[in-house]
């Protein structure tokens, strides 16, 4: 007989602009490769969270985009998801961002920011609250983000190699993580336009000094295609226990070798909690 | 059980530096409690790495055992650790890493 199961629900709430009947309301990016103006999601939470989902949705194709989710008054909005990878942006591709447990306080106003590759594209986003969930545990309270480009709005990366199915070097994703993360959001886009007809990956993530590193989590599958599709990437977020200090890195094999320089490359990023 | 009081106080924190709250040698289950009332966000938001450390045996030093951190202003403000069972020695710890100032953190370490 298996023990009793510990799964729960509870309240939620959807940040939204219903007026649009959309997620939110235009949030436009800077220029090139920089943060756009804060537009809030939000005016007041309800209630203190112990789950966030984020998902986002672009209207610009063959963009790199990263989010920033933050909270605050109105001009004086502070970063509590930094630079997270909006996956699943082709022309009009919605796609979750994160799904970490979460404490958010009530009362606080909840808002975000984009910048992307491409100058004053827009993306719309969606904040999913929501209060008890995987056994009520307590919900972590500390977010930090390894990887992340914001010269070029993209990621470490990460290079399968010329060998087919067969595991890349180690790329650096952090030299020395800043916190303790129990729960990591793993973002892999494609470095550039694919030009075949279609390249699978399986990534590892891991840990330890350089030629010393382990994997922590194996074969994670990622697949890209042409054109747009190059950027679409499901998002995988899994629990992990990573100590402050360490190194993290990434590696990747490939279906098919380059036909162009970049067909093997993945942009690399990691959003943690802890 | 009773709950027993086996230290407390109020630490202000320096950035950066760990304080020790409390070290406990007794054969206890302990629990922190620290109040995060006077944490704030901001372009640099109040940051607070609460842990516990402990040894297994009485010989050698303590070693982490919990660690959370809090970010910003926070919802929940009392902060109750998981008790923590002890045969030789305990200890908790506050670092505040970042923030504006340092805060004020009331705190009580208990036993049952």
């Amino acid at each position: 007989m298996p023990d009793w199961g510990m799964w729960d629900g509870g309240r939620q709430e959807s940040t939204r602009d219903a007026a649009l009947s959309a997620g939110s309301a235009a949030i436009t990016a800077g220029a090139a490769n920089t943060k756009g103006a804060w537009v809030q999601l939000i005016a007041a939470t309800t209630f203190e969270t112990s789950w966030v989902t984020v998902q986002a949705v672009g209207n610009s194709a063959s963009a790199r985009y990263l989010v920033d989710i933050g909270i605050g008054a109105a001009g004086a909005e502070w970063v509590l998801f930094a630079n997270v990878p909006l996956a699943g942006v082709s022309a009009s591709t919605a796609g979750t961002m994160l799904q970490v447990p979460f404490a958010i306080p009530a009362g606080v106003r909840i808002a975000a920011r984009v910048q992307s590759s491409t100058a004053s594209v827009t993306i719309r986003a969606q904040v999913v609250l929501c209060q008890g969930g995987v056994g009520q545990a307590p919900p972590l309270g500390r977010a930090t983000t390894w990887g992340a480009d914001t010269v070029d709005s993209g990621g470490a990366l990460v290079d399968a190699g010329a060998t087919v199915n067969t595991k890349g070097a180690w790329g650096q994703i952090i030299a020395s993580t800043d916190q303790t993360v129990r729960w990591l959001c793993i973002h892999v886009t494609h470095g550039a336009i694919v030009t075949v007809s279609g390249i699978h990956f399986l990534v590892d993530i891991g840990v330890g000094a350089a030629g010393s590193e382990g994997a922590i989590l194996s074969n994670l599958y990622f697949y890209y295609s042409t054109s747009n599709d190059a950027f679409m990437t499901p998002t995988i977020c899994l629990p992990v226990n990573i100590p402050a200090g360490v190194r993290v890195a990434a590696r990747a094999q490939a279906s098919i070798a380059n036909t162009t320089a970049t067909d093997t490359q993945v942009d690399v990023v990691l959003v943690g909690v802890g | 059980m009773p709950v027993i009081s086996e230290g407390t106080g109020t630490q202000t924190a320096t950035l950066a530096t760990e304080h020790i709250l409390a070290t406990l040698t007794g054969a206890k289950t302990y629990m922190l409690m620290v109040d995060a009332t006077n944490m704030v966000g901001g372009a640099t938001p109040d940051t607070v790495v609460l842990r516990v450390k402990a040894k297994a045996l009485t010989a050698g030093a303590e070693i982490l055992a919990y660690e959370q951190s809090f970010v910003g202003a926070q919802g929940s403000k009392l902060k109750v650790s998981i008790p923590i069972p002890s045969l030789f020695s305990c200890s908790f710890t506050l670092t505040q890493t970042l923030g504006a100032a340092g805060r004020a953190y009331p705190w009580v370490v208990m036993s049952v």
